[in-house]
């Protein structure tokens, strides 16, 4: 299964937000991924198939390995399925 | 959930405000003064920004500063802090905010039932605007109210 990590700076405030948000999207969307959340630190050595968080906390995972997405606006759940359905979707 | 957190002590309504640190530092007053948080609480909030950005905006208009647990909670919290005039957290225009609401969070997962809310609350941004019209904290207890027996 695919697994997404949702990062933020502490772990706890926006990045539970996006998870919780992400895993009811996904399962309206029927696909299936794990969903976590994590702070910034563990999110640099933790691999996901997908990394999503604010522009400016998910532009310090950029390696040009990982696959990352970062969100303008946290809550806004239409760009949220956007960025689901364009990497997980078949 | 959120209505036990945010009440006539917790909200602060105000017009202007010089700059994002005072912002921070004034809509953490209320936490500090009924023992959720500590000054260094406090601090933290306002030296991640410096670090990393205004990251914590997490919808226009809205910003939700926060520290880890072991950085200063006491108690789990929420507090709000309305200006009707917005205050600038970079040069860049997305980075306005009018709504500053901090939150302390005891341990990783207790708070869900908070965001929970919270997320419900400002993903309508129908309910961001009518909290920066408010002209009291009743104003913006009802708009809270009234979203959470939506939901």
């Amino acid at each position: 299964m695919k697994k997404v990590l949702v990062v933020c700076s502490s772990g706890l405030g926006s990045s539970f937000i996006i998870e919780m948000n992400a895993k009811k999207i996904l399962k309206e969307l029927n696909i299936e991924a794990e969903v976590n959340h994590t702070d910034l630190t563990s999110g640099k050595t933790e691999y996901a198939d997908l990394y999503i968080g604010s522009q400016e906390i998910i532009s310090n995972l950029i390696d040009g390995k990982r696959n990352v997405a970062g969100l303008k606006n946290l809550l806004d759940k239409k760009e949220l399925t956007q960025i689901l359905q364009t990497h997980l979707g078949s | 959930m959120i209505e036990q957190y945010l009440n006539q002590n917790t909200i602060q309504l105000q017009e202007t405000i010089d700059d994002w640190q005072s912002a921070i530092t004034l809509a953490a007053q209320p936490l500090i003064k009924n023992h959720s948080i500590s000054n260094e609480y406090l601090q933290t909030m306002i030296n991640s920004v410096n670090e990393l950005g205004p990251y914590i905006i997490i919808t226009p208009l809205v910003a939700l500063p926060h520290a880890r647990p072991e950085q200063g909670v006491q108690k789990m919290g929420l507090s709000l802090l309305r200006l009707k005039q917005a205050v600038a957290f970079s040069n860049n225009s997305d980075h306005l905010v009018n709504l500053v609401i901090v939150l302390a969070a005891t341990d990783n997962s207790s708070h869900i039932g908070i965001l929970t809310e919270l997320s419900d609350l400002l993903g309508e941004e129908a309910n961001v605007q009518a909290m920066i019209a408010a002209n009291s904290s009743d104003e913006i207890i009802t708009i809270i109210n009234t979203q959470l027996q939506l939901t």
